[in-house]
């Protein structure tokens, strides 16, 4: 999604910065971690601005690859700031070329923020709920879509801990699995084990893959340990020490 | 020759006060009938005699002062008896001037730079924030990046700060002549009840950038600036 959803408090703050910031004479520093829309607040600050890679533009500049003559009083969009050495040259270089700088970055050295006027901090996924709901159905719903399914938001597990992208990541994941029949889970299993072979071929070793995913659903299905032996059709004691042997214990 | 010494003493741009030995004003120029007006006597009194030579004479002392607007660099003290102590503060000319460089001013809604570097610098902060804002003040002309750098600089001082207020308003009264030609002037106010707040050169530096004025003043921090429409 290239939009940058503006739905919680703390993004519409960061848009209303951007939109005050864009129309001055400024260079602006987008500040968040991975996956929290920085690319896309700075579009909305500069739609037709060239878009570089810090590290990139850097080579360029070094190499005197790049010729600033036509590019003066435009604007650049420049990511992963952080990434590279001597931020403060580099930020002074553009300024000489009367380069307008809208730059990202997710960690702070040196103390370059300072070279920037304005500095908009996006804040982690986590902490923006309407947020985080909004892209949630977005990519469900495309997933939907993708694979012919119908999963509902509440049976499914997001994971923000890299924002955006483990947030889609987790929705098409879960999608996938839900969506395969017998057969495909069975062609799944056949390359993993295809691929598993390569490190260990011991039978016993193998059936851990088959049997650790048996117990978990049993587990959820039928509560206690003599319940799962006697529908598994097991002998309690060899379900115990197998539940102890895969680590699956309480 | 006697004249002629008052005379000059009288159109120095630096203040030169005489006090008697408890204190009390005997005579001062010009210019320190103005600093008069921001400091009081006892305090300029206590200044002369701790610098004060060890016995009759005169010392000067390299010493860093700031009054409201005013920055001074020295201090001559000299006394020839018990009875009278003078004193002459010697200023800080790069500071007590303003020339506004006409290249890369914008037209501004100053409500809107603030605006901008409150939310960059306390944007984490939870601090109680009253604001005042007159207005009836219009857009003007100022160096946006430089303006901006400096406000950064001063909210980074309240990053701590549990309340703060700000109050912008029109300097009533007074104008500043620059080039010839007389400007209104515009006061942002900063205070959060801190009556020992000092302020670093780095802001000062970052003022000059952005041709305003920074003093303090009671623990408040005020950026005054002319009105160029």
């Amino acid at each position: 999604m290239s939009e940058f959803i503006a739905e919680s408090i703390e993004s519409k703050n960061a848009l209303n910065m951007a939109t005050l910031a864009a129309a001055l004479p400024v260079q602006i520093l987008i500040f968040g971690e991975i996956g929290t829309g920085k690319k896309a607040l700075a579009r909305k600050i500069s739609p037709n601005a060239l878009l570089f890679d810090a590290q990139k533009l850097q080579k360029l500049m070094l190499n005197n690859s790049i010729n600033f003559n036509d590019d003066k009083n435009s604007t650049f969009i420049i990511n992963d700031i952080d990434k590279i050495n001597n931020i403060r040259q580099f930020v002074e270089k553009l300024e000489a070329n009367y380069i307008k700088i809208v730059a990202t970055a997710s960690s702070e050295k040196d103390s370059f923020s300072e070279k920037f006027a304005v500095r908009i901090d996006i804040e982690p996924l986590a902490k923006r709920n309407a947020d985080a709901k909004v892209l949630s159905k977005y990519y469900l719903k495309e997933a939907n879509k993708l694979f012919n399914t119908d999963i509902k938001i509440d049976d499914i597990k997001v994971d923000m801990s890299r924002n955006s992208i483990s947030l889609k990541e987790s929705i098409y994941k879960c999608v996938v699995f839900e969506s395969l029949n017998l057969e495909q889970v069975q062609t799944l299993l056949e390359n993993f084990l295809l691929k598993e072979m390569d490190k260990k071929s011991d039978y016993k070793d193998l059936l851990q893959i088959f049997e650790t995913p048996l117990i978990k659903a049993s587990r959820i299905k039928y509560k206690s340990q003599l319940q799962m032996a006697q529908k598994l059709n097991i002998n309690r004691n060899t379900l115990r020490k197998k539940i102890n042997q895969y680590g699956l214990g309480d | 020759m006697q004249k002629l010494n008052e005379k000059f003493l009288e159109d120095d741009l630096n203040p030169f006060i005489i006090f008697n030995s408890s204190g009390k004003l005997l005579q001062y120029n010009l210019e320190a009938e103005y600093l008069l007006s921001f400091v009081s006597p006892k305090e300029l009194y206590e200044l002369a005699v701790n610098h004060a030579s060890q016995s009759f004479g005169t010392k000067v002392s390299q010493i860093s002062l700031r009054f409201d607007r005013y920055a001074f660099c020295a201090l001559l003290v000299g006394y020839l008896d018990d009875d009278i102590i003078g004193i002459r503060l010697y200023k800080e000319m790069k500071n007590s001037t303003l020339k506004i460089k006409k290249d890369n001013l914008t037209i501004v809604n100053i409500f809107t730079l603030i605006q901008l570097s409150k939310n960059s610098v306390l944007s984490n902060n939870k601090q109680k924030t009253s604001e005042s804002f007159d207005p009836t003040i219009p857009e003007m002309k100022l160096n946006v990046e430089k303006f901006l750098k400096l406000l950064n600089r001063v909210f980074e001082e309240y990053l701590n700060s549990k309340e703060m207020d700000i109050r912008v308003s029109l300097k009533i009264g007074r104008n500043m002549l620059i080039e010839g030609k007389s400007y209104s002037l515009c006061n942002i106010t900063i205070q959060d009840g801190e009556p020992n707040r000092q302020l670093n050169d780095t802001i000062h530096t970052l003022a000059n950038e952005a041709n305003v004025i920074v003093i303090i003043k009671n623990g408040k921090v005020i950026i005054e600036f002319p009105i160029i429409t």
